[in-house]
C-alpha cells in the first residue's frame, strides 16, 4: 500500500479524532480459553465480564470496556491502553498501526458505517482471531502456560524456572483469574462464541484460529465443518489456521480433507496454514519441545502436494538458539518453495519463511549472544538474498524482499544498542534456564548446541 | 567459469533489498559520479548475427561489441552524448581477453583491452541504478538491440575507491547467481 493511501486514511481518521482507529471495531483477538479480548493486539487483553456475555454473546468483542474506549476515540480522545501507537505518532513521522490497521481491506470500507453508528452499538468485527483452548502437545522454550497446557503441567509439577523473574510462574495468572480453562471443563466463553458465531460468520473478512494447538480442539473442526456447510453465506472468507504440525496423523489428515473441500470447491476466498519452526533437526526439537522435525517436514510436503492452492507460512521466532542452523532452514525452505511452486497458490508462494526476532523471554533473545554468533544471522540473511526473487519479470519462487529484510532486521536488532537490556542478567538467566530445562526434560544442552559450549562455560562461572 | 549462451544474458544487478545490507550495491558505482575500476576476463565462443555484445552498462548503453575478427567497437555514453571507438584486430574468437574500465569522477574514463588503451573520455555519464549485462546489449524483455553471443566469463573484480567490493571466480553458484567472494552479495545472475 502506498504512502499516499496511508496519508489519506490518516486524514479521514483524524477528521473524527486524533486517536480514532477503526481496529477498535473491526479487529479482535479473543482468548476464549482465558476469557480475554483485545482490539487490536497492542492493548493488553482485558477480561470479558460473564454478566455481559449472558445477555449478549457479542460481548466477546463488544465489552463495555471496549465501548468506553470507542466513545473516547469518537470524542477526540486517545485511550491510554493504545499508547503503543501514540508513542509512534508522538516520536516519529511514521504512520502508526492505527493507520495501517484502519487502511486494511477489512477495515477501511467500514469507516462510514462506524462513524455513523452510536458508540454503544454492537459491531461485528471483520478480522477475528480466536483461541479456543490452550491445549497443546508442545512446550516451546519461549512459550508459556497461557498458551500451552503442557507448560501448565510442567509448572504445576516443578514450579517456575529459577530465573531472575521466575520465568513462567503461574501464581499471578491464578490471582488475576486468567488461568486457561481445561479442555475437559465447561467454558462459558466458548459457549458464547457458538451462540454468536452464525451471526458473526456472515460478516467476516478474515478468520484465524490460534491456540494452543488448534487441531487438538474439537471446536476447530466444528468451525471448519460449519464453514463447509454454510459457505454460501460468506464465500469470500479468508481463513487461516495455526498448527504445530506435530499432532497425530489422523488429525492432520482430517484437516487436509476439509481443506481440500474448502479450496477445490471455492468455499473460501483463501486458506493459509501457519506453522512454526526456527532451527533444524535436534536444535529445532530442543527449542520446540514436542516437535518431531522429520514429521514436521513430511506434513508440510503433504499439505503442499495435496492442496495446490494453499500457502504454508512458517512463522519463525528467531531466538538465540536459532543462529547455528537458520541457514540450513533457509536451504530447506527454498528447496520446497521450488519443488511446490505453481501459479495457483493464494499467496503466490508455496512456502513462506516469516522471520520475527524474539523479544520475550529476554534471556532467549539473540542479544545475549557473542558478536561472532550474531554474524551468523547476517550470513543467513545473505543466503536468503541469493535465494531471493530476481528484479526481473521472470516468474520466480525465491524469497521475497520482505522475507529477506526480516532476517536482516533480526541481525540489526541483535547488534543494536538497548540501554534497558541488562545483558549480564539475561545471560545468567539463560544459563539457569538451560540447566533447569535439561534437569526437568532430560535434555543435554551442550550436546545439542556444541557451538555454545564456550559461551555456556564462560557465563556459568 | 561462467558460460553465457545465446538468448541467456547475465547481469550484475543485485536486488532492491541490497541497499539495506550495503549502502552501495556494486552496480550502483558504474556511473560517472563514482571512482571505480572494473576488470574481467572473457572468451568469446560464438557470435550470432552481424554484431555480438560482450558487455553493456544500461540504461546509458556503454558497451563492447564484436563484429568480426578484424573489427570491434566500444560505445561510451558521455555528458556530451554517445562517443565510440573502433577497435581493430584486437578481439578474437576462442581467445581469452582482459577488459579494464576505470573512472576518476569528472576527470578520466578509460578502457583497456589486454593492457592496451582503446578508449578515453573525461565525462563518463552519471546514472542512477546502472545495470551491467553480459552477453547482450539489452534486457530480453525489451525487443531490440539484443546482439546475443556465446561467451565465457573467467573472473571479475570490481573496485570502489580502491576497495574490492565484488569478486567472482565463477566456481560457486546459488540459485543461478554467481557467488561474490567478497561477501558483499554483489552477485551476477541469469536474467
Amino acid at each position: 500500500m502506498s504512502e499516499l493511501k496511508h496519508e489519506s486514511v490518516k486524514k479521514k481518521l483524524d477528521s473524527i479524532g486524533c486517536g480514532f482507529c477503526l481496529a477498535k471495531w473491526t479487529q479482535v483477538t479473543i482468548h476464549l480459553d482465558k476469557g480475554l479480548t483485545h482490539s487490536c493486539h497492542h492493548p493488553s487483553p482485558h477480561k470479558i465480564p460473564l454478566q455481559e456475555l449472558k445477555r449478549n454473546p457479542s460481548a466477546l468483542h463488544n465489552t463495555s470496556h471496549k465501548k468506553k474506549k470507542r466513545k473516547e476515540m469518537m470524542e477526540g480522545g486517545k485511550p491510554e491502553e493504545c499508547n503503543y501507537c501514540w508513542n509512534v505518532e508522538d516520536n516519529s513521522d511514521s504512520f502508526s498501526d492505527r493507520v495501517f490497521k484502519s487502511a486494511e481491506p477489512w477495515s477501511e470500507d467500514q469507516f462510514e458505517t462506524i462513524v455513523n453508528s452510536h458508540w454503544r452499538k454492537d459491531y461485528n468485527p471483520r478480522y477475528v482471531e480466536v483461541s479456543f483452548s490452550n491445549t497443546c502437545n508442545f512446550k516451546c522454550a519461549y512459550c508459556g502456560p497461557q498458551y500451552s497446557s503442557k507448560w501448565v503441567e510442567e509448572i504445576e509439577k516443578y514450579g517456575a524456572y529459577p530465573t531472575s523473574n521466575n520465568f513462567n510462574e503461574i501464581e499471578t495468572m491464578k490471582a488475576k483469574g486468567v488461568m486457561p480453562y481445561k479442555h475437559s471443563e465447561d467454558n462459558p466463553y466458548v459457549e458464547a462464541f457458538w451462540q454468536w458465531w452464525p451471526d458473526l460468520f456472515k460478516d467476516l473478512h478474515t478468520f484465524r484460529i490460534t491456540g494452543g494447538e488448534p487441531l487438538l480442539s474439537k471446536d476447530t473442526f466444528k468451525v471448519l465443518e460449519y464453514i463447509q456447510e454454510n459457505w454460501e453465506q460468506n464465500p469470500n472468507l479468508s481463513l487461516a489456521i495455526n498448527t504445530n504440525l506435530g499432532v497425530p496423523d489422523a488429525l492432520v489428515d482430517k484437516l487436509l480433507t476439509i481443506a481440500k473441500d474448502l479450496t477445490e470447491n471455492n468455499k473460501v476466498r483463501e486458506l493459509i496454514i501457519f506453522t512454526s519452526v526456527e532451527a533444524t533437526d535436534r536444535q529445532a526439537e530442543y527449542i520446540r519441545s514436542g516437535l518431531d522435525y522429520n514429521k514436521f517436514w513430511s506434513n508440510i510436503e503433504k499439505i503442499l502436494s495435496l492442496l495446490p492452492k494453499v500457502t504454508v507460512n512458517i512463522m519463525a521466532a528467531f531466538n538465540a538458539l536459532s543462529v547455528f542452523s537458520y541457514d540450513q532452514l533457509i536451504d530447506r525452505v527454498y528447496e520446497l518453495k521450488k519443488k511446490y511452486h505453481n501459479d495457483q497458490r493464494y499467496w503466490k508462494e508455496s512456502l513462506l519463511l516469516d522471520t520475527s526476532y524474539l523479544r520475550w523471554p529476554s534471556f532467549l533473545s539473540v542479544k545475549i549472544l557473542e558478536d561472532e554468533h550474531k554474524d551468523l544471522i547476517l550470513e543467513s540473511a545473505k543466503k536468503a538474498m541469493y535465494y531471493g526473487m530476481k528484479d526481473t519479470p521472470m516468474n520466480t519462487h525465491g524469497f521475497s524482499d520482505v522475507q529477506i529484510q526480516k532476517i536482516k532486521r533480526t541481525y540489526d536488532y541483535a547488534i543494536g544498542k538497548s540501554f534497558n537490556y541488562d545483558l549480564e542478567k539475561h545471560r545468567n538467566d539463560f544459563i539457569k534456564f538451560v540447566d533447569e530445562h535439561d534437569r526437568r526434560r532430560g535434555t543435554n544442552f551442550i550436546e545439542v548446541f556444541p557451538e555454545l559450549k564456550d559461551f555456556y562455560v564462560k557465563y556459568k562461572k | 567459469m561462467l558460460s553465457i549462451r545465446n538468448n541467456e544474458p547475465w547481469a550484475l544487478w543485485p536486488t532492491r533489498v541490497c541497499p539495506s545490507f550495503f549502502k552501495l550495491a556494486g552496480n550502483q558505482i558504474l556511473g560517472g559520479q563514482y571512482n571505480f575500476k572494473l576488470e574481467f576476463e572473457f572468451t568469446l565462443i560464438k557470435p550470432y548475427g552481424d554484431k555480438s555484445t560482450i558487455f553493456s552498462i544500461l540504461p546509458i548503453y556503454t558497451s563492447l561489441n564484436y563484429y568480426n575478427e578484424h573489427m570491434s567497437n566500444i560505445d561510451v555514453h558521455t555528458d556530451n552524448g554517445m562517443d565510440w571507438s573502433e577497435i581493430k584486430n584486437t578481439i578474437f574468437i576462442n581467445t581469452r581477453h582482459k577488459v579494464i574500465l576505470t573512472n576518476q569522477t569528472g576527470s578520466l574514463f578509460e578502457v583497456f583491452i589486454d593492457n592496451k588503451k582503446v578508449f578515453e573520455t573525461k565525462n563518463f555519464s552519471q546514472v542512477p541504478d546502472p545495470q551491467l549485462v553480459f552477453g547482450a546489449g539489452n534486457f530480453p524483455w525489451h525487443h531490440e538491440n539484443h546482439h546475443y553471443c556465446d561467451l565465457d566469463l573467467h573472473e571479475l573484480k570490481l573496485y570502489h575507491e580502491d576497495v574490492l567490493i565484488a569478486h567472482h571466480d565463477f566456481k560457486q553458484y546459488i540459485y543461478e547467481k554467481a557467488f561474490d567472494l567478497t561477501g558483499n552479495c554483489n552477485f551476477i545472475h541469469k536474467i
